[in-house]
């Protein structure tokens, strides 16, 4: 037998003294009572390893105990410590609160009701098949960031069958965006042909989703569940038909401000980042300013990435949105530093957004340099179409996106490039999908190989290379290239181009902003100090177009909340649960769309034709429909709870009195909305109105010691035959209790008879959402209430 | 019962165990269980262990404070002061160990010390209980030779004995 996970104890004298430790060791604490449940988790371990309590707080040491079973003014009062056993044996909770007494005395198998308490009862951690899996070591979606969908796709006999739960966590592809996108609120809208909504969704956190939707690297679809069951989803495509929809519908999609607060911000830089960040003030009602040395708007989007990548006309559009319907202004030509200074701007403007990229390429130190061009000036020069002759065989330097666009972009020029870099492929730092293009149309690779000299001989250039081998890893966890001694070798060529690496320009920025290694000073909120702020590359070195997004949005927050004093909008967590239904034919294998895309010879046949293509309406809402909106099916266990529902119990905690009904919830690992250093102390059922009878029902494998496949109380009072009051809810069935108003509207009000209660069973039926494996649930619901209703009426 | 402490991970504690009217004085750390320290530390071989910790096959039942328990759930530090029975402190002439004799109440036999500190404690505690109220009782113990008939002829018998006071 596995041991217990280690652990602090501490025996609690009072409430208060349990409380007061739990508040010290906030959520690393946890309260222990009858414990049958807690040390299961404690001997399997099947939790996220940072989600363990340290220290155990013993309950039952409390005095006076909390074990009591009385009835004080009309109303039934049981401690929180309360064994299961010693209610369901309770003459008085037998005769009046029957649901009661027959849920706990169905509890589990006898000797855990002699040692499992009420209160762990209706606490314990809701346990789905894959959570109870032993050496159940992966993630599932409650789990915590990063979680798949697992039940969803897997065997799902035991879970949900009322739909999923959105629990506090993200969905897989959500975590894998930077940016967080709610792509399954997206594709929702997608799956039914709202594309509008969907457009105004992915608007609200990125404003050009025509660019992301075709050169962003999709960490989505790598994170995205459907990677298990078949082919992830094709988001980016589907984001590259909004976007595209976006840009046709400008007039409609892009409005100005309706209000202006009245204070100016500057953005210095039309990259990715800045423009983000003026999208969102202007949004707000700021005047908004763009400084750009170039001619034009767009950064890398319009200097650094080729045409075939990211067509220039789109980029064209965007300055036009920006400019004529946004109603934000433009200065180009204008570098800071030069045709005016930062402290200016600063001086002039009630905030400045400093976002200019990472433009300056890493020198390598070797002899020749003067010889080697650098990749973003090539690049600029190609999409300026300024670009003069270019040799026939380019060697290129360098591992990374730039590298590879280098490439592909002399390929398209006629000239023959091979991509040298001194690590092996699976080091490049390079997006997989650009590298695959790049060798599918030609490129060739030379790996494990370093530039160490070069040198002009008889109209040539000379590179002489040496040879590399991996050792042991450096700094940047990657392992670090070892020169092999004698390997040296020369390369002959027209052309050299590299690309090893950019940083940020930042000669023109007071030294006061700038820490001991000449970095921005910049926190997190993109604060950098006085009314500057910055992000993107020019922070973080260079990154994706998605992360300069996020930057943009997050610095247009912080910019906000700095000239507004609005502060942060309070996050509270939810304790709503919000039950999704389940489309149940996502959970088919159904093949990926394909994305239309030219042949490599086809390709290379054009530097400005687009090698991917987008995807049409039909197209993209067809691939929604693979969409599984994530969700979590587990079934919650307890079979107290739903006697408890039915009764109209209040849960009495050391803060406060919560009605049993919003008691539970499905937020990752919790329950129940009780905060960490909350727990309960009484539970309070009034006493039934005369004549009403409540009564209890479970169906398990085992009958005394499994979980339930399906419980059911219900409560009804009857007059003269006809049905005054009636609560049916089940459990079991979905992630928290699971209460069935259409059954109780139906029979409401009308004259007791069995072929009504039939049909009241049946309207279950009509709200299932039954998972592949789970069907068989439906019919044994319908079967329980139809036998607790009957059996509360006879 | 002790003072309240926190313990470190290597703080061990001193609790006192009457098992079987015999006072035992044992150290345990604070994540042990019942089972560990009545089987391993102490020796009480009867205690048996089937569903490796899962809380489902009660064959590691003592009788805790007069209750029947699976000591594979039960905190060894909860147990201080505590008064506890295996199948151990039984006297062999009680009507349970000598009705499962008779019925043949097991085959391998694995699984009986459960069964009968289960059955005792069940009528210990109820003077004469039905036989529904038998199997209910009985019914967290898993008896994977598939005995039960057996082992309810016995706890049935054990039942009339005990009531007519024939012991």
């Amino acid at each position: 037998m596995r041991s217990l996970r280690r652990f602090d104890y501490f025996n609690a004298k009072s409430v208060e003294e349990a409380a007061s430790i739990l508040a010290k060791y906030r959520g690393k604490a946890w309260p222990i009572a009858g414990g049958t449940d807690l040390l299961t988790i404690l001997r399997f371990q099947p939790l996220p390893e940072e989600s363990y309590p340290e220290i155990l707080v013993n309950l039952k040491t409390i005095e006076p105990g909390i074990e009591y079973i009385r009835e004080e003014d009309g109303v039934l009062k049981i401690g929180a410590l309360a064994r299961l056993e010693d209610i369901a044996k309770n003459p008085l909770v037998r005769e009046k609160y029957t649901a009661l007494a027959e849920a706990c005395s169905r509890a589990a198998s006898p000797h855990l009701r002699e040692m499992g308490t009420i209160g762990g009862n209706i606490c314990q951690i809701t346990r789905c098949w894959y959570f109870r899996k032993e050496d159940n070591r992966f993630y599932c979606l409650r789990k915590g960031p990063g979680g798949k969908a697992w039940a969803l796709m897997g065997d799902n006999r035991y879970h949900s069958i009322f739909g999923c739960a959105k629990l506090d966590i993200p969905e897989p592809c959500v975590y894998g965006c930077p940016n967080d996108t709610n792509i399954p609120l997206i594709m929702k809208k997608v799956k039914v042909g709202n594309i509008e909504e969907a457009a105004e969704v992915l608007l609200d956190v990125n404003p050009i989703p025509f660019v992301t939707g075709r050169v962003c690297p999709h960490r989505c679809e790598e994170q995205c569940s459907r990677n298990i069951l078949d082919e992830p989803l094709a988001i980016r495509a589907i984001e590259r038909f909004l976007g595209d929809y976006i840009l046709e519908n400008a007039d409609k999609m892009m409005k100005p401000p309706e209000t202006s607060v009245g204070k100016k911000v500057a953005i210095i830089g039309a990259g990715p980042a800045g423009l983000t960040a003026a999208y969102y003030l202007r949004k707000l009602g700021y005047e908004v300013t763009i400084f750009e040395r170039e001619g034009s708007a767009g950064g890398v989007l319009r200097y650094g990435i080729p045409p075939f990548r990211l067509p220039k006309d789109i980029v064209e559009k965007i300055g036009e949105i920006f400019r004529d319907r946004l109603g934000i202004n433009f200065k180009f030509n204008t570098t800071v530093g030069r045709d005016t200074s930062l402290k200016e701007i600063m001086t002039n403007f009630d905030a400045v957004f400093l976002a200019i990229g990472a433009w300056k390429e890493i020198m390598m130190r070797i002899p020749g340099e003067e010889l080697i061009e650098n990749g973003l000036d090539f690049l600029k020069k190609v999409n300026t179409s300024s670009l003069e002759k270019i040799g026939k065989k380019v060697v290129v330097i360098g591992g990374g996106n730039v590298a590879i666009d280098v490439a592909r972009v002399l390929l398209r020029l006629g000239a023959e490039p091979t991509i040298i870099y001194r690590r092996t492929e699976r080091e490049m730092p390079a997006l997989k999908e650009g590298v695959r293009a790049a060798v599918e149309e030609g490129v060739k690779f030379e790996f494990l190989t370093q530039p160490i000299r070069a040198e002009r001989k008889d109209g040539k250039i000379i590179l002489t290379c040496i040879k590399m081998r991996l050792g042991p890893p450096d700094e940047t966890g990657r392992p670090a290239p070892i020169p092999v001694e004698g390997s040296e070798f020369e390369l002959e060529c027209d052309a050299i181009i590299k690309a090893v690496g950019e940083v940020p320009d930042l000669t023109f920025i007071p030294p006061e902003f700038l820490d001991e290694k000449g970095k921005l000073k910049c926190d997190e909120t993109g604060y950098v100090g006085g009314n500057l702020f910055a992000g993107g590359d020019v922070v973080t070195g260079p990154a994706t177009v998605i992360e300069a997004i996020a930057a943009g949005r997050r610095a247009a927050a912080s910019i906000d909340k700095f000239l507004t004093s609005r502060g942060d909008p309070e996050k509270k967590p939810s304790v709503e649960v919000r039950l999704e239904r389940v489309d149940v034919s996502s959970l088919k294998k159904m093949a990926r769309i394909s994305i239309p895309e030219l042949l490599p010879t086809d390709r290379i046949k054009s530097l400005e034709v687009e090698d991917i293509l987008g995807i049409s309406f039909e197209e993209a809402t067809k691939e929604a429909q693979r969409c599984l909106n994530c969700g979590c099916v587990m079934a919650h266990p307890s079979d107290v709870a739903p006697a408890l529902i039915v009764l109209g119990a209040n849960i009495v905690t050391n803060k406060r009195m919560i009605p049993i009904e919003k008691f539970f919830t499905a937020s990752g690992l919790k329950s129940t909305i009780l905060e960490p250093d909350e727990m309960v102390i009484e539970i309070q059922v009034p006493a039934p109105k005369p004549g009403t009878k409540s009564k209890f029902m479970k169906f398990a494998l085992r009958e005394s010691i499994d979980f339930p496949i399906a419980n059911c109380a219900a409560l009804v009072r009857c007059k003269d035959g006809v049905i005054e009051d009636v609560k049916v809810c089940l459990n079991a069935v979905a992630p928290i209790p699971y209460r069935a108003t259409r059954v109780e509207e139906h029979v409401k009000g009308k004259k007791v008879d069995e072929r009504l209660i039939e049909e009241a069973a049946e309207k279950i039926v009509e709200e299932a959402n039954p998972l592949p494996y789970n069907k068989y649930k439906v019919s044994i619901v319908k079967a329980l209430i139809k036998r607790t209703v009957l059996a509360c009426i006879q | 019962m002790q003072d309240n402490y926190l313990v470190t991970n290597n703080n061990l504690r001193n609790i006192r165990l009457k098992i079987n009217g015999r006072t035992f004085e044992v150290t345990v750390a604070p994540h042990w269980t019942l089972y560990q320290v009545l089987k391993d530390q102490l020796g009480f071989t009867s205690i048996k262990d089937m569903c490796l910790g899962h809380g489902a096959c009660g064959s590691c039942t003592v009788i805790l404070d007069g209750r029947p328990v699976l000591s594979c759930l039960t905190l060894a530090v909860d147990c201080d002061g505590k008064t506890i029975e295996t199948v151990e402190g039984i006297d062999p002439k009680h009507p349970v160990i000598e009705t499962f004799i008779k019925h043949h109440a097991f085959q391998c036999g694995y699984c009986t010390p459960g069964f009968v500190m289960t059955a005792k404690a069940l009528l210990d505690r109820k003077k004469n209980p039905t036989i529904e109220e038998i199997i209910e009782a009985l019914s967290g113990n898993i008896c994977r030779c598939g005995a039960y008939q057996l082992i309810l002829n016995a706890v049935i018998e054990a039942t009339e004995r005990l009531a007519k006071g024939n012991r």
